[in-house]
């Protein structure tokens, strides 16, 4: 016999299966349409960006289009993933026509058409791909005032700091005097005279002959204006010791004679005082008085030099002096008389004449 | 002279002190502008000339201030003051307040009339850098204000601009020409992470929006869109 709970129970089940069945097929089926619902609005969106800018031409139908796409997909959307793909396509929208609105504030010009304003205006041919290019320089200075541009001072060199750097501190070393054997003292060689002090004996000399003679026929060297000079100095020392004195006649001629150095309480009495004055000779007055002096008035000898050429008949001017030489079998050596060398005519040699031999003579 | 030194006593400076000071800035904006290569030089670095050694607070405005009118009236030179501009992705949520303690820079514009500085102070021989500003800071104007770098570069192609130009036989690198702009703020870069993916764009900076500059590209623009509407007229 059967039962009838069972078979109910049975139907049931089966009746839940089946609800279950079609449930989970509802499920799948909306899952599709939900995919499918998104694809169409990625669609959508890659429209509005790719015809950008068809969409905002005035009288577009393309804009129309978009909007009726897009509102009739919005009435299938349920979900949540679906609300925010109906939202990202109204921004693409409405990014879409912020952008043309702000561009149409440029006298509603596009990139583009101000691109082809500038290759129309500023183009040039010979360019390499496309054979346009722009001339980048003439365009510079058209809009030029429009920055204004200042491109700064560049002559500063150095760091940019402008901080004071503080000055180093001088380390100074302390002087140390040198010791008394550092410095040795020059050695007097007694007796010798200097030239000047030869002068003035000679000018003495002949002035002690002479008695009184003119200033000009005392100093001048016709040959030289040196020791015209030098005759000028030794005259200096002569007035400075008192023993000449100069004297200016009515025509103002200069002349010089001897005198005695005047005593020393006339001195340190004040019967007599020291007093100076400039005498100026350069050359031009030298040459004046090389004209007012005559011919071979000058008093004054003219003084060979030393170093020229020593002959037979002036031994001396034979240099005397002593030649110190290192002899590695002698050791260090004076060459100090001279010898003279007989002169053999018959030899022939002259130039033997202007050579002296020295005697040599070790130093110990 | 009497309103100055009354100033300079309030903060215990002398009007010697002053003049160092206003010297040592107008001095550093000179040779600092050529040193930057033309880009804005920053607020901070002209107050620590004056806070380095002194420590009133409402000194470096005193002596900013007068070193931008000995400039005008010694050199010619008109100082602005710019604020710092941000991406635009960055500016949502942000306050006056956070907008109005931007950093602010300076830029050093001439001040002689526009027909005597094209005559005679422009250089042709940097002309094409100023030509490459104007072209890129108008293109970016008319898209909007903003536009996507693949977008920019293929408006430049048009001009045989290409990004991957590093010879080109004015420019050079390009691409680093570019980058100047936007060191020497007309330009500001901004990465965008959006439905597409994330993109470059180029945005218009402060020197750019900055009134006279901004107000002058506007008129040559409109000039060249007349020429545009005439030239069409007569065809």
């Amino acid at each position: 016999m059967e039962n009838p709970n069972a078979k109910r129970k049975l139907r049931y089940v089966d009746m839940e299966i089946d609800q279950q069945n079609e449930s989970t097929q509802l499920a799948l089926e909306d899952a599709v349409d939900r995919r499918l619902l998104r694809s169409k609005y990625l669609d959508v969106i890659n429209k509005i960006n790719d015809k950008r800018e068809d969409l905002v031409v005035p009288g577009s139908e393309k804009f129309n289009g978009v909007i009726d796409e897009v509102e009739k997909l919005h009435k299938q959307v349920q979900k949540p993933r679906e609300q925010v793909a109906d939202a990202e396509a109204l921004l693409g929208i409405v990014d879409t026509f912020a952008t043309s609105v702000r561009s149409e504030m440029g006298g509603g010009l596009t990139p583009s058409e101000f691109i082809s304003c500038l290759l129309r205006d500023f183009g040039k041919s010979g360019g390499i791909a496309t054979g346009t290019s722009i001339d980048w320089k003439k365009l510079g200075v058209a809009v030029a005032p429009i920055f204004r541009k200042f491109h700064g001072c560049c002559t500063m060199i150095g760091p940019m700091g402008a901080e004071l750097k503080p000055r180093k501190t001088r380390r100074y070393r302390r002087h140390v005097r040198p010791t008394q054997t550092d410095r040795p003292e020059e050695v007097k060689i007694l007796g010798e005279k200097t030239d000047t002090d030869k002068n003035m004996a000679t000018m003495f000399e002949i002035l002690k002959s002479k008695k009184r003679v003119l200033q000009e026929s005392l100093i001048l060297n016709r040959l030289s204006f040196a020791q015209t000079v030098e005759n000028l100095f030794a005259l200096s020392f002569l007035v400075k010791e008192c023993r000449v004195e100069i004297t200016v006649d009515e025509k103002g001629s200069h002349y010089v004679s001897p005198k005695n150095a005047p005593a020393f309480n006339s001195v340190s009495s004040g019967k007599v005082a020291y007093s100076h004055f400039v005498f100026r000779l350069d050359f031009k007055d030298w040459k004046l008085m090389k004209e007012v002096v005559p011919e071979g008035a000058e008093l004054m000898p003219h003084r060979c030099k030393p170093d020229w050429p020593a002959s037979p008949e002036n031994p001396a001017a034979f240099a005397a002096t002593p030649i110190m030489k290192f002899s590695r079998n002698k050791g260090l050596v004076v060459l100090n008389e001279p010898v003279k060398e007989e002169f053999h005519e018959e030899e022939g040699d002259a130039a033997m004449g202007a050579i002296g031999v020295y005697n040599s003579k070790p130093q110990l | 002279m009497a309103n100055t030194s009354e100033d300079m006593s309030q903060f215990d400076v002398s009007v010697e002190e002053k003049d160092k000071l206003v010297a040592e800035v107008i001095r550093y904006v000179l040779f600092k502008y050529h040193q930057n290569g033309g880009c804005p030089i920053k607020r901070e670095e002209l107050t620590q000339l004056v806070t380095k050694n002194y420590r009133q607070r409402a000194l470096p405005a005193v002596i900013i201030n007068e070193a931008r009118e000995k400039l005008s009236s010694i050199f010619g030179y008109e100082l602005r003051e710019l604020h710092r501009s941000r991406p635009s992705s960055t500016n949502h949520g942000r306050s006056s307040q956070q907008s109005a303690a931007d950093a602010r820079s300076y830029v050093v514009m001439s001040q002689l009339p526009a027909d005597v500085y094209k005559n005679y102070v422009e250089n042709v021989n940097t002309g094409h850098l100023t030509g490459f500003t104007f072209v890129v800071i108008s293109i970016v104007y008319l898209a909007g204000g903003k536009i996507a770098e693949e977008n920019l570069w293929n408006h430049l192609r048009r001009m045989e601009l290409n990004e991957h130009d590093q010879n080109h036989q004015v420019f050079g690198d390009i691409k680093q020409e570019l980058e100047a702009l936007v060191q020497q703020r007309y330009l500001l870069k901004d990465k965008v992470n959006g439905h597409e993916g994330s993109g470059l764009f180029y945005e218009l900076a402060e020197r750019a929006l900055d009134g006279p500059v901004a107000l002058k590209i506007k008129e040559y623009i409109s000039k060249m869109a007349k020429s545009d509407v005439n030239n069409v007229d007569d065809d």
